[in-house]
């Protein structure tokens, strides 16, 4: 099992930055491909957005806990909050087809984290709260600092 | 970000620079819609200096562009980079939006 790093913020929109550069400068650090960097970038930045934007709306904000570990060749963010629980069900799926018209301009958060992420799951209870999981996988990654640093 | 204006020939230029997201969009969204308020419906947004946008700022464009069309003009794109691309692509977006190389090309492109 990787090393495995962490950052907290309070749950403010001027903190997502922060946030997001956090997970992509730890995924670099591991040699993920700028893909696999800007994807992973960009869920957390929608996750962080939306646990800010909608979870703590009205709340004093509380903190949100980012941790980053690589498995092998999966890279694992988890995001933890005690906001109001998302629920992904209610997100209707999104129209990608459709012309200007009709497009709707809400529901694209989620989707681009289902999009870019492998594996998505989300946890929550009354005392710990909420747990969401993004798996990366990530093809190939170098191995040179992980052998060096754990021994 | 910053975000600046200037009429070229039949084009509106809108020049972005740094990171659209959350924390950009309202400037963003005030100044494309006082834009289009005044009448500036043909537009070219140059993103040669954008390194990421979220889907806030797809949002924002998106509603640019719905905005534009309906009164008859059009909100294109220019000099979209890798990052940018991707997350246009992934929202499905590439397919709305008209995306030129650069600003001169998306500016002569209301000309022809």
């Amino acid at each position: 099992m990787g090393r495995t790093v962490e950052i907290v913020r309070e749950a403010r929109m001027e903190n997502v930055a922060e946030l997001r550069d956090f997970v992509w400068e730890a995924a670099r650090r591991e040699g993920a491909d700028e893909e696999a960097c800007f994807d992973l970038k960009l869920a957390v930045d929608e996750a962080c957005t939306n646990i800010v934007e909608h979870g703590y709306a009205g709340l004093p904000p509380g903190p949100i806990v980012v941790t980053f570990q690589r498995e092998a060749d999966r890279l694992i963010v988890t995001i933890r909050d005690h906001a109001r629980p998302f629920d992904p069900e209610a997100v209707p799926p999104p129209d990608l087809e459709s012309d200007w018209p009709e497009r709707p301009v809400r529901g694209l958060g989620w989707h681009l984290i289902r999009r870019t992420m492998d594996e998505v799951s989300l946890a929550s209870d009354g005392e710990r709260g909420n747990r969401l999981t993004l798996v990366k996988s990530c093809n190939p990654i170098k191995q040179e600092t992980r052998s060096t640093k754990e021994t | 970000m910053e975000i600046t204006t200037a009429q070229k020939d039949n084009a509106l230029l809108v020049t972005i620079t740094g990171t659209i997201d959350a924390m950009a969009i309202e400037t963003l969204s005030a100044t494309l819609s006082e834009q289009i308020r005044q009448g500036k419906t043909r537009m070219v947004a140059d993103f040669g200096q954008v390194d990421y946008i979220n889907s806030a700022g797809l949002r924002a464009l998106l509603v640019a562009l719905k905005d534009t069309q309906r009164k008859g003009g059009d909100f294109r794109l220019a000099g979209v980079q890798e990052n940018v691309k991707r997350a246009l692509e992934l929202a499905g977006f590439t397919s709305l939006f008209k995306i030129f190389p650069d600003a001169e090309a998306g500016v002569a492109s209301y000309s022809s």
